[in-house]
């Protein structure tokens, strides 16, 4: 991921929100989204499960286009672009030292998540996956990103935070 | 035939790998502690005594101590500095002599070299926001604390003190007895911070468009510290994130702010005919009688007369507030009012907003309504709102709570519009907040201690609330069928719970040392609650022990093993097991299913026992001809010639036991169980639950059987049970409703369900 770019961003905040340390507030006062990646072997797929808020993803969509509504979308086509530029973005993996191209499915929205699917092949034995994770590090400063990573042998959990975007996972 | 006692002991309690294991292992084994989920809590709970009892309430000698207060106040708007003068008269009601009073200055965490200011760790960003960037590394630091201008006593002598940063020790000239009280008096002031750019539980927001400011003022005066017998001085600094120990006491204040203000504060209003305006005070008569729609006393359009003209006149709210713990105010002339009556068993209560033009046409619409909705609920679960009023003010970012008053978030954008995202946020941190009128403002835990002893019982009981409100109001959250509550649910504490134990701390931890305070203190014992109360309890055990809870320490100071104490002793339910994992522990749930088997009645023993009998020299023929053999069912070709229709057949003596108690007929009419099916369950995860199953046969019907969480106290990682039925086993699935927060639920399943992720779901669902 491209810092600079990353800082560029930044400048296009429009709304700030800190949660400094004396923060109690109770709106969802944890930033968190959870990501899941299953690695399915017998089908030699990678699938991407991404967990964010939807006020969260609300404050994404506004930031592009202010007369988007989600949940329902009153745009779905124009919401998905949002979200798949966003996410891309924010969002990679790195198998065996390469960088994943993966493919959006769909996306749906569960109670107050949305919940967006994306999927990629993987041909190679995989000797070792990264992830980096900036997604809303950009909106909030104590945002946390949780990866729950899932192969047929086990399962391990990452938990990424604006100091500790990319994490290696060697196997074997 | 002393070996055979034992042998079909061993083989009736299933315990033939430990007699192999005996046989084949002489190394010694190392000895252990009492490592049993089931272990009672007589380590982790100090013991009982007169002051708190063995059940949970309140013992012979409990006492507290009660602090009033007699406080001059003056906002000066102009230059956003906040001056007092109070008069505390100290009871000590302890059996203890007091040589210096503790008093809690926690304004000091705004100094500029607040030792709070650094308390976290932590290296060179690589990306932060710029604001965040100057006020860090550039800005020079706000200075908030206070400013102590004297301590008397009532006589006028100075009072020797020290302070120890949000801590100020005050020297006796004699010490106080017990059972005698002593009154003393401090003048202070402090320079009040913008909440809103400087994020805290105070402040000011400014509106650059009119110039206006609206404050919230909270935890802004010298207030006692709390001396009892479970902490002796709660003296425990003020950090941040642990809120706040108080004493009960009465208070009386005379606020002065600038003439065109309007204010809402706790207590009663003692001055409305000198502070309001005729046509206001009309309407504020009118409200006391209003039970079906607030009355807007000051309207949308005098408020936007008024934002001009900054009134250098001022006067003065008198308010009166028995048995609180704290003392807190709103004032601005930005603010739109309304309110309406309540009734609460049989005494009328106050439903009162407070909110800037900024807050409509949401709070407007909502806010009142979700006032009185908590106080209905909550309520109902504890006891009768006992106070005259509950104030909701809407400040930016805030969600804060005070006797009779809190903050709220929740603003529409500039165009008045919002999302449902706003107006859930909104009316769920409402009833958060004026539910935490009962945790902690009246059934007084210490804050500074324990976070969870509020947030959680508060957040559980908002959910309860918010259900209730969206039954109420179904206008308001249509097209839904039920108000999205964020928490309570047991499958939304999943992914918190499984997450990397390296950042996750048991909810019994001081607030200033968890990770995550939100999914610590609120969301997780809040969940917890709510599957004692569906799960493990069932609701009416659950909601007279909560009950019962409530009211004994209604107006006290409860501690954890009060609450924990009180929920077993009015249930009969054992709930050690529970506090200890829940509470005491990161540990999670995962249960599932392992195999299962199936066994038939079978005329000859089965391997398995031919195999036992053998290592103790014996035979079939040794054995008394009263035993019922079981035999696996599919993979024993000896079975084959036997009878499987009626499989009672089989078996001699139990053909001749139900033939002499039952009679032939009985025998005929084979409606007794022939199928034994032996399941066993696992149990990877460190909770114990109780074991809900269902158990899906091949004639289509389902049943229900939910083993006591007891199963788990001898057999920590598996357990097997057998079902006994008539009908052909086709599927196990264990917590079918999801209600136990197993945090995997892939192994739930027999024969397992091939993956059902939400991703599979979905794939199949576009695929049509």
């Amino acid at each position: 991921m491209n810092l600079l770019f990353l800082f560029k961003n930044i400048s296009k905040i429009y709304l700030l929100l800190i949660t400094q340390l004396i923060s109690h507030v109770e709106f969802h006062e944890y930033y968190v989204s959870t990501t899941e990646v299953d690695y399915i072997k017998e089908k030699n797929l990678m699938q991407i499960t991404i967990r964010i808020f939807i006020d969260d993803f609300e404050e994404i969509v506004k930031q592009k286009n202010n007369n988007l509504k989600v949940a329902p979308d009153s745009n779905s086509k124009k919401i998905n672009e949002i979200l798949n530029q966003y996410i891309f973005e924010k969002f990679k993996i790195s198998v065996n030292d390469q960088e994943l191209i993966y493919e959006f499915i769909g996306k749906e929205y569960k109670s107050d998540m949305i919940q967006a699917y994306y999927e990629a092949e993987i041909n190679n034995i995989i000797k070792n996956i990264s992830f980096e994770n900036y997604i809303l590090f950009d909106y909030f400063e104590n945002q946390q990103n949780i990866i729950h990573y899932k192969n047929d042998k086990f399962r391990k959990s990452f938990l990424h935070t604006i100091k500790n975007p990319k994490f290696t996972l060697s196997l074997k | 035939m002393k070996n055979l006692f034992y042998l079909i002991a061993f083989i009736i309690f299933g315990n033939f790998h430990s007699i192999a294991q005996e046989n084949s292992e002489s190394k010694t084994q190392l000895g252990h502690k009492n490592n049993n989920k089931f272990k009672q809590l007589y380590e982790e709970f100090s013991s009982p005594n007169q002051y708190r009892t063995a059940s949970g309430a309140p013992g012979s000698q409990y006492y507290q101590q009660q602090v009033d207060y007699i406080m001059d106040l003056e906002l000066d708007d102009k230059n956003t500095k906040l001056y007092g003068e109070e008069t505390i008269t100290y009871n000590n009601n302890s059996p203890d002599q007091l040589d210096y009073l503790w008093v809690q200055l926690d304004q000091n965490i705004r100094k500029k070299d607040a030792p709070a200011l650094e308390k976290n760790g932590g290296g060179a960003e690589p990306l932060i926001p710029v604001e965040a960037f100057t006020a860090k590394y550039y800005d020079k630091p706000f200075d908030g604390g206070f400013n102590i201008n004297w301590v008397k006593s009532l006589s006028g002598n100075p009072l020797k003190y020290i302070i120890n940063n949000t801590m100020m020790r005050i020297d006796l000239p004699n010490p106080i007895k017990s059972g005698e009280s002593y009154s003393f008096k401090i003048k202070w002031w402090y320079n009040i911070n913008n909440h809103v750019t400087n994020r805290a539980r105070s402040g000011f927001e400014f509106f650059p468009k009119d110039g206006n400011r609206a404050y919230v003022i909270a935890q802004f005066f010298p207030r006692l510290a709390v001396y009892n017998d479970v902490e002796g001085w709660q003296n425990y600094q003020f950090w941040g994130n642990g809120e706040f120990a108080l004493n009960f006491g009465n208070y009386e204040v005379n606020l002065t702010v600038p003439a065109d203000h309007i204010v809402e504060a706790t207590g009663e209003l003692k001055n409305p005919r000198e502070v309001l305006t005729n046509q206001e005070f009309k309407r504020y008569k009118q409200a006391q009688n209003s039970y079906d729609k607030p009355v807007i006393i000051v309207t949308e359009e005098e408020v936007v007369e008024k934002e001009s003209e900054f009134s250098n006149k001022k006067k003065t709210w008198r308010y009166v507030a028995n048995n609180v713990r704290d003392f807190a105010f709103a004032s601005s002339r930005k603010f739109i009012w309304d309110m309406m009556a309540v009734k609460v068993g049989s005494k009328k209560v106050m439903a009162v907003s407070l909110y800037p033009k900024e807050g409509n046409p949401l709070w407007e619409e909502y806010s009142t309504y979700a006032v009185a909705q908590t106080l209905e609920t909550y309520s109902k679960y504890t006891f009768n709102y006992p106070y005259p009023k509950a104030v909701s003010v809407h400040a930016k970012n805030q969600g804060m709570e005070y006797p009779m008053i809190c903050w709220n978030y929740g603003r529409p954008d500039e165009d008045g519009k919002y999302s449902d995202r706003v107006k859930y946020g909104m009316i769920s941190v409402i009833i958060h907040e004026v539910g935490h009128n009962y945790f902690p403002m009246i059934v007084n835990s210490d804050e500074r201690q324990w976070g969870w002893m509020d947030e959680g019982l508060d957040t559980f009981m908002q959910y309860l609330t918010e259900q209730e409100f969206g039954k109420n109001f179904d206008q308001a959250i249509a097209p839904l069928d039920k108000y999205p509550s964020r928490r309570g649910d047991p499958a939304k504490i999943v992914p918190y719970m499984s997450g990397n134990q390296d950042n996750i701390s048991p909810i019994m931890s001081n607030p200033e040392n968890v990770f995550q305070l939100g999914p610590n203190a609120y969301a997780k014992p809040a969940t917890a609650l709510n599957i004692l109360r569906e799960t493990v309890m069932g609701r009416e055990l659950f909601d007279h022990a909560f009950k019962t809870y409530s009211k004994r320490w209604m107006f006290k100071h409860p501690t954890p093993e009060d609450f924990f104490r009180t929920m077993e002793d009015a249930s009969a339910v054992d709930l050690d097991w529970f506090w200890r994992g829940w509470f005491y522990s990161t540990d999670y749930v995962d249960i599932g299913v392992k195999s299962v088997k199936k066994y038939t009645i079978s005329s000859r023993p089965s391997p398995e026992v031919d195999k036992i009998l053998s290592a103790y020299g014996m035979t079939v023929d040794d054995l008394a001809p009263n035993y019922v053999f079981m035999a696996p069912k599919d993979n024993d070709t000896r079975n084959a010639q036997e009878e499987i229709e009626n499989p009672i057949n089989n078996s001699v003596p139990l053909k001749k036991y139900i033939d002499e108690k039952f009679g032939n007929e009985a025998l005929e009419k084979n409606n007794f169980p022939k199928n034994f099916y032996e399941i066993e369950f696992e149990k990877p995860g460190g909770l114990v639950m109780p074991l809900i199953v269902e158990y899906i046969y091949k004639d289509g019907t389902k049943e229900r059987v939910e083993y006591p969480v007891q199963v788990w106290r001898k057999n920590d990682n598996s357990v097997k049970k057998v079902l006994a039925t008539n009908k052909e086993l086709i599927g196990v699935k264990v917590d079918p409703d999801l209600k136990t927060a197993d945090i995997d639920i892939s192994n739930n399943s027999w024969p397992k369900e091939k993956s059902s992720s939400d991703f599979e779901k979905f794939k199949a669902k576009i695929k049509g």
